[in-house]
């Protein structure tokens, strides 16, 4: 099958999903009223992550031609930044899972996803692929996105130690 | 400012934060944050919270 049909498969099947998701609210969980305060200043902290991310990959590219090659690159790496300051805002001011969501079921789906993404660059490195074989290839996206659930973790372990200590005083 | 008369309620009634905040609907880090003072909770949570303790708003939340 041609590639853009897979593609257009993969892009349907991620909409059913989570449209699936949400309505058997796997997604949607019941946040109290500080966590829903919290998560616009979230929303908004990623937003501006990404608009000074952006203004910055412009200026330079401006100056440095050569930056106009890696524009898919700088999208990418720009919409990961603005996911992980928010996200790393939420985890650390405990409104990223609701009320009755577990992290620790989370932390094993975002190891996971840190060693699935890892895995391809780590491969690449010990093989000894040239570094623009290895941005082309896509390798860099699998390493930004492993070492962005990689924080996570880190900050999920962290927030669950804390919350933990906290518990027993 | 910290809340400590939410706390020696919530004592008082040998409730952990954590089930203070399942009778109220509420997470355990949201009670935390009442009671270190970093989170002005609604007025329907301090209601909420109030019935749950068996105290009044002014017991619990009147400076």
């Amino acid at each position: 099958m041609d590639m853009a049909y897979w593609f257009l498969f993969f892009v349907l099947l991620t909409i059913a999903i989570l449209i699936i998701s949400i309505k058997i609210k796997i997604c949607r969980g019941d946040y109290d009223e500080r966590q829903e305060a919290l998560h616009g200043k979230g929303y908004k902290s990623g937003f501006f992550a990404i608009l000074v991310f952006f203004v910055l990959y412009i200026s330079a590219s401006a100056g440095y031609e050569k930056l106009h090659e890696y524009g898919f690159l700088a999208i990418v790496a720009g919409i990961f930044l603005g996911c992980s300051v928010a996200s790393l805002y939420f985890i650390m001011h405990d409104t990223f899972f609701a009320v009755k969501q577990k992290p620790a079921a989370y932390l094993i789906l975002t190891v996971i996803l840190a060693v699935f993404n890892l895995i391809p660059p780590v491969e690449d490195f010990i093989r000894g692929v040239n570094s623009y074989d290895f941005i082309s290839g896509h390798r860099l996206i699998s390493l930004l996105c492993g070492v962005m659930f990689l924080v996570f973790t880190g900050a999920l372990i962290t927030k669950m130690l804390g919350s933990r200590r906290e518990a027993e005083e | 400012m910290k809340n400590l008369r939410l706390k020696s309620a919530r004592a008082a009634m040998d409730l952990s934060q954590q089930q203070l905040a399942e009778l109220v609907g509420v997470s355990r880090q949201t009670i935390n944050a009442i009671e270190k003072g970093n989170y002005n909770p609604t007025i329907n949570l301090c209601i909420a919270i109030a019935k749950a303790l068996g105290k009044t708003l002014d017991e619990l939340f009147w400076e």
